[in-house]
């Protein structure tokens, strides 16, 4: 009887040997071991437009490996690169954009991707008002394998380029009727105020599809979703699914205190979370390769504009000129984390680009000069007392609170470190710390005197960097939350009142780089006299990358890595082009 | 519970010998102490409920701002993203009046509807609390039910053999360990055992049960569900197990320098036979109102423990729910957090009178 | 009462009892010895703390730990004749020895029960513990209830709590003597109760000792309860026996100092309230006991003999012994009292 068993058992081991690969004969082998806080089986589905859907389980790292975007943008060279689609531009008068999508593009189905599914993909977003359709009036398909976009008036900015560039596209499989529906209700004339629209709205919502249908070469089902990881497997389909290298992609669940001892256990590659600086070292210490991406923000040092002095230009000016921002750099994020150059309102790595060369060289740069920040203090009536605390005329001091968020380990530490410094310099500042939420809240309802939070963005248009903080904490909050009580749309500048609102706005519309930079230089000029906000520095995304899982991993200084982690991030391209492969194969 | 009277119900002298009406019916009705106290139990939860309807109101950030707070500053997308990726898809509308949100939800309780996840897509929280709330209650409720035993066992031997090796390398143990938080003790678990030692691999102690086995009745599945649970429950123990143990070993002295303990021994009554049914079931009375009520806190769960490991109760579902502001489901977890709380309190009440013969519930109260 | 003065079922010889406190040792009692025959009835009187409770948890070693027992032996003679020493008893022995030889009736009916156990369970676990099946044990139970005058079947299936004070006492009586010992303690066995209850449980007693003739070492403060039932009294002060002898003797013809004034310090009805005297003073400290007679900062006739040489504990007659240097001053200030208590 033993001895059937074994026999048996032999018998299955030899099959199941044999059987294995011969099933899998294409896929590739080994595993990806990252990790994404999806949602979790229960509250998971795989609606391409719902929460709890793909946007939500996969996020701007794994989305796109499951539903191609038509292109991927790197940075360094302000190039695209073709996912879905093969060619795309603009049209001659710029009226219309378009793009092919390549030959061969399937679906994990085995069905084509057409123009229709870039179409029905547009209309479905029409009902939940998605931000392209504040500069397209129509999408149409040209042929099976081309879309054109038709701007509205004006419509057509780089910016758009990029939007409908970096648009994943869905099955016309899955979405097909919702997406009918959609174009029957625009053709009625129905708005997003009546009824049918909003009813339309919620079905799309509500919508779940059964499977995944994949244009990128991994898919998943539910059943593949855990409660700690999740695994994207391989499919052949896909144009990418002969050149990546992995055969699964294993997603672990949860955030920067969940994934912290996977990576330190090998056990997790590769992770976008945002750690700070010890744990980073302790990665360093266990022999994890760390690689530096641009975060595309940092922390700023925000004002409220009704409680003085931050009401005075001067004294604004000061605190930048007080405050050492490479010291201050250091200490949100150690070396992940650079004190800000040019202090233009973009990023210091897109400044260059963004920005004439003269512009750059005619910002203040406030470099650290307590001596110029004095005079600027003593400008504006203060003096210090026998403390060496700066008080009024009538002898008060500057005596405020900063509030931040407790949580996040890079802000409290950015906001700690000003408050530290500006009370040497002479400001009477006390610490407010609160939960993020709460905090962000503070800002909100300007409960606060100053703040901090991030400015910049990932994004390399000038409207997205200029937008982050100062449009998004006034204009961009709703009509009863006042955020830094300032009047973006009659700023002063060198004599003159500029509606700072409708130029950020503007700044990038069209597709004439010159204008686009004159348009910048002078919001960057306005912002850099006035100092409305201190970029105090520009951050980094430290990801761990362990070499004893992943092998061809590209050199630091390799150009890929100017990509910022928040949206093309360098894995995707490194992924689907194959440069990374499983270690030991 | 202020029912309780050490003397036996007294026959309830009929005082009305009106012809009963409905209001006497409902007068006699809440006189009989169950249902006064199921009610009285109801109240409570109502009460509480709508409490925590307002107060998670209140909070700073509302769904849609939290998640594109969130959205921003952890995956630095930009506003447009970020407003995009939000705003459309939550079925929550933040501008309806507060009071008429107040009603949708008492009216949806009242039908056992708790309504739909706001950040969730659509999926009703009934769902939601269905399929977490069994793990929860198996992993912390056994885990309970071990601390509370082992506890009780070794706290009787303690304070029996008082002074012995054992009761001061227990104590100094009990001591140190119930001063540790349960998180930091999870995480130094993790942090000694899975990244220095080596023992287990991390991940493989996340979740609530391996995703590779198909789920049903067989040894394999529920080996695996007592495997991942074997970590959380462990903490769980180890962090509870001190203060059953402590509390135990003191009901234990006392009750050792009680009279009957002495006559028992007396009575030439093996050491088994006082260690159990002398000092061991006195000893435990006071620990068991104290057991009732931390059953009704299992429900909760730890919120920290569920969420480092992945388990997949309702703990880790509350704090997800808190972080995204999602209304419905911090309501409906915090629901049954309550009535369990309330409930466990009633059985306490109840468990104390079966247990000790003096404590007599009063079933017909006096007037 | 009479008993058998030549059967004594129980002889303690030189026993002592130390507690280790941490400022020294507590002599609780000290070379104490006496010899209790069948059927006889003794009491030991004294203040609280005067070491008779001590005594007599030395006697069924159910002493804490700290007490640390020393003596030449508890000698114990079986009905068949067969001697024992107490002392040299395995943990086992003693179990066994225990109740079925020689019972006890705590003071404090209240506490002494089982308050999670019915009275039932409390017969079964002690007839168990001695090999008694639960019938045999219920049969005797009940018939040893109905003796103390209960209400036999419903007491037997009651908790503790549904018990008045005088039932429970009665209930520990009855428990007491279920193994038929030959001893059985009675640690202030009426204190706790109305003075009726009381009345009934020493008709009680009385009764039953007649009946199953067992020996009764009677632990009371209430001397005229002592008077009533004992045969043989002894007087115990700070640990030592100061007096023992026949309860008439001792009463009326008291030869020691203590016993004079303790028999003055109880209320008698036949004397007036007025003549009540208690006893100056409080009882000496027995870690470093005061020299010679321990009694003789407090006692109306020391002398300086008193006060540097113990007295020794002398034979007089009638078997009495008494440990006095002014024992015949002490005699004749008894007789006198007695005297004008008489007139």
């Amino acid at each position: 009887m033993k001895r059937l068993f074994l026999v048996v058992g032999l018998l299955i081991l030899v099959f199941g040997v044999v059987a294995l690969p011969a099933a899998a004969q294409d896929a590739p082998e080994g595993t990806w071991l990252g990790t994404w806080p999806y949602s979790a089986p229960g509250t998971h589905n795989l609606n391409s437009f719902a929460a709890g859907g793909l946007n939500d389980n996969l996020g701007t790292v794994y989305r796109v490996f499951v539903e191609l975007t038509p292109a991927y943008y790197m940075y360094a060279s302000d190039e695209y690169f073709g996912l879905l689609a093969e060619s795309w531009g603009f049209n001659d008068d710029a009226t219309a954009y378009e793009y092919t999508i390549k030959e061969g593009a399937m679906w994990s189905d085995g069905n084509p991707v057409t123009s229709q599914d870039v179409v029905d993909t547009f209309s479905v977003g029409r009902i939940l008002n998605w931000t392209q359709w504040t500069f397209l009036d129509s999408v149409e398909a040209v042929d099976e394998r081309t879309v054109r976009f038709n701007f509205q008036e004006g419509g057509a900015s780089r910016n758009a380029e990029r939007l409908i560039l970096k648009e994943y596209v869905v099955s016309s499989a899955n979405y097909g009727d919702l997406a009918e529906q959609a174009r029957q209700v625009v053709a009625d004339g129905k708005t997003s105020d009546d009824a049918e629209w909003q009813a339309l709205s919620t079905a799309i919502e509500e919508f779940r599809p059964e499977s995944l249908i994949a244009s990128g070469p991994y898919t998943y089902s539910l059943d593949d979703v855990g409660e700690a990881f999740m695994t994207l497997h391989w499919q052949p389909n896909s144009v990418f699914s002969s050149t990546v290298k992995f055969g699964d992609l294993k997603l672990w669940a949860g955030e920067t205190e969940q994934t912290t001892p996977l990576v330190l256990s090998g056990e997790l590659a590769h992770s976008t979370n945002v750690y700070p600086p010890a744990t980073v070292e302790s990665f360093a210490q266990a022999g994890i390769r760390l690689i530096s991406i641009s975060r595309g923000y940092g922390p700023v040092l925000l004002f409220n504009f009704t409680v003085p002095p931050f009401d005075n230009k001067l004294v604004r000016q000061a605190m930048a000129y007080a405050i050492n921002r490479d010291q201050n750099a250091l200490l949100t994020n150690g070396l992940g984390a650079s004190g800000t150059v040019y202090m233009s309102g973009i990023l210091d790595s897109l400044s260059p680009t963004l920005l004439d060369q003269s512009t750059l060289d005619a910002l203040d740069h406030y470099p650290n000069d307590l001596d110029a920040a004095a005079a600027k203090m003593e400008e504006a009536g203060y003096t210090r007392n026998d403390a060496g605390k700066w008080v009024d005329a009538d002898g008060n001091m500057i005596s405020v609170e900063y509030t931040f968020p407790a949580d996040f380990a890079d802000f409290s530490a950015a906001a700690r470190d000003a408050t530290a410094q500006l009370n040497d310099f002479g400001f009477d500042i006390t610490e407010r710390a609160l939960p993020w939420q709460e905090a962000a809240n503070a800002i909100r309802i300007s409960d606060f005197d100053l703040s901090v939070w991030s400015w910049g963005s990932a994004s390399p248009f000038a409207y997205q960097n200029f937008n982050n903080p100062i449009r998004r904490w006034t204009v961009q909050l709703a009509e009863d939350q006042p955020g830094l009580k300032l009047d973006i749309s009659n700023i002063e500048y060198e004599g003159q009142t500029y509606d700072l609102n409708d130029m950020i706005l503007n700044v990038s519309n069209g597709l004439d780089t010159a204008e686009q930079h004159e348009r910048a230089d002078l919001i960057a000029k306005i912002l850099n006299e006035g100092m409305y906000y201190i970029p105090l520095n520009e951050m980094l995304s430290v990801e761990p990358m362990n070499e004893s899982s992943i092998g061809g991993v590209p050199a630091d200084d390799d150009p890929i890595y100017k990509n910022p982690t928040g949206s093309d991030h360098p894995m995707i391209y490194l992924i689907f082009t194959g440069v990374l492969y499983p270690a030991g194969m | 519970m202020s029912a309780i009277t050490t003397q036996p119900a007294q026959p309830q002298p009929q005082v009305d010998v009106q012809t009963p009406n409905v209001l006497d019916f409902l007068r006699r009705l809440w006189r009989n102490y169950y249902v006064k106290v199921f009610i009285q139990g109801l109240i409570t939860i109502w009460a509480v409920t709508t409490f925590t309807f307002f107060m998670i109101r209140q909070m700073p950030g509302s769904p849609v701002e939290a998640k594109i707070d969130e959205l921003m500053t952890r995956q630095a997308m930009t506003y447009e993203e970020a407003y995009r990726a939000t705003a459309t898809l939550f079925n929550f509308d933040p501008d309806r009046p507060l009071h008429l949100q107040y009603f949708d939800f008492l009216s949806g309780l009242v039908r056992g509807d708790l309504g739909d996840s706001i950040t969730k897509g659509g999926v009703s929280v009934t769902s939601i609390i269905l399929r977490y709330l069994p793990w929860t209650l198996f992993c912390v409720g056994m885990a309970l039910v071990i601390s509370f035993s082992l506890g009780i066992v070794m706290g009787l031997a303690m304070g029996y053999w008082r002074g012995s090796w054992f009761d001061n390398l227990i104590t100094t143990i009990s001591s140190i360990i119930s001063g540790i938080p349960d998180y930091i003790m999870a995480l130094l678990i993790i942090l000694i055992f899975g990244v220095q030692l080596q023992w287990f691999r991390i991940g493989d102690v996340r979740g609530g049960v391996d995703p590779n086995i198909t789920p049903g009745f067989t040894f394999e599945y529920i080996a695996s569900v007592f495997k991942y649970a074997l970590l959380p429950m462990l903490i769980y123990v180890l962090s509870s197990i001190g203060t059953w143990t402590l509390s135990m070993k003191s009901s234990t002295i006392s009750t050792l320098g009680e009279d009957y303990i002495t006559v028992a021994k007396a009575r030439g009554l093996s050491q088994r036979r006082i260690l159990t049914d002398y000092v061991g079931r006195n000893a435990m009375l006071p620990l068991v109102t104290r057991l009732a009520i931390s059953v009704g806190f299992v429900v909760g769960g730890s919120v920290i423990i569920e969420e480092m490991f992945q388990y997949p109760g309702l703990g880790r579902n509350l704090y997800i729910a808190i972080s995204g502001r999602d209304y419905t489901t911090m309501q409906g977890i915090f629901l049954v957090i309550t009535a369990a709380v309330v409930f466990s309190n009633i059985l306490a009440d109840l468990a104390i009178g079966w247990l000790d013969p003096r404590v007599r519930l009063g079933k017909q109260e006096e007037s | 009462m009479t008993y058998d003065r030549s059967h004594v079922v129980l002889s303690v010889r030189d026993l002592s009892v130390n507690y280790l406190a941490r400022r020294g040792r507590v002599r609780a009692v000290s070379n104490v010895s006496f010899d209790l025959h069948a059927g006889e009835t003794l009491a030991l009187i004294g203040e609280s703390g005067c070491g008779k409770s001590t005594l007599n948890l030395a006697l069924i070693r159910q002493l804490p730990n700290t007490a640390v027992t020393e003596g030449a032996g508890i000698l114990y003679t079986y009905r068949d004749g067969r001697q024992v020493d107490v002392l040299k008893f395995s943990d086992r022995a003693m179990r066994r020895f225990l109740w079925s030889e020689c019972a006890m009736v705590f003071q404090g009916a209240l506490n002494s029960l089982n308050p999670v156990l019915r009275v039932s369970d409390m017969v079964y676990d002690t007839a168990s513990a001695h090999g008694i099946g639960r019938d045999e044990a219920r049969r005797r139970v009940l018939k040893l209830f109905e003796q103390v005058r209960l209400d036999a079947a419903r007491v037997f299936k009651s908790y503790p709590h549904e018990l008045s004070g005088g039932m429970r006492q009665r209930v520990l009586l009855a428990l007491s003597l279920l193994l038929r010992p030959q001893v059985v303690i009675m640690d202030e066995p009426t204190t706790a109760v109305d003075i009726l209850t009381q009345r009934s449980i020493l008709d009680v007693l009385k009764e039953l000792r007649a009946e199953l003739n067992f020996s009764v070492i009677f632990i009371s403060h209430d001397l005229a309860v002592a008077a009533e039932i004992a045969d043989t009294v002894a007087t115990m002060y700070a640990g030592e026996i100061v007096e023992i002898g026949p309860v008439n003797d001792v009463f009326y013809k008291s030869r020691h100092a203590y016993t004079l004034s303790l028999l003055n310090a109880a209320p008698r009805l036949s004397v007036g309230r007025e003549e009540l005297m208690s006893i100056p003073g409080s009882p000496p400290d027995l870690i470093e006991p005061p020299p010679g007679c321990k009694f003789h900062e407090r006692c109306a006739f020391a002398t300086d003999v008193c006060r540097t040489v113990p007295p020794p504990l002398v034979e007089y007659e009638g078997g009495r012994l008494a440990a006095c240097h002014e024992t015949e001053r002490v005699l004749e200030n008894a007789l006198e009292t007695r005297k004008a208590a008489l007139a």
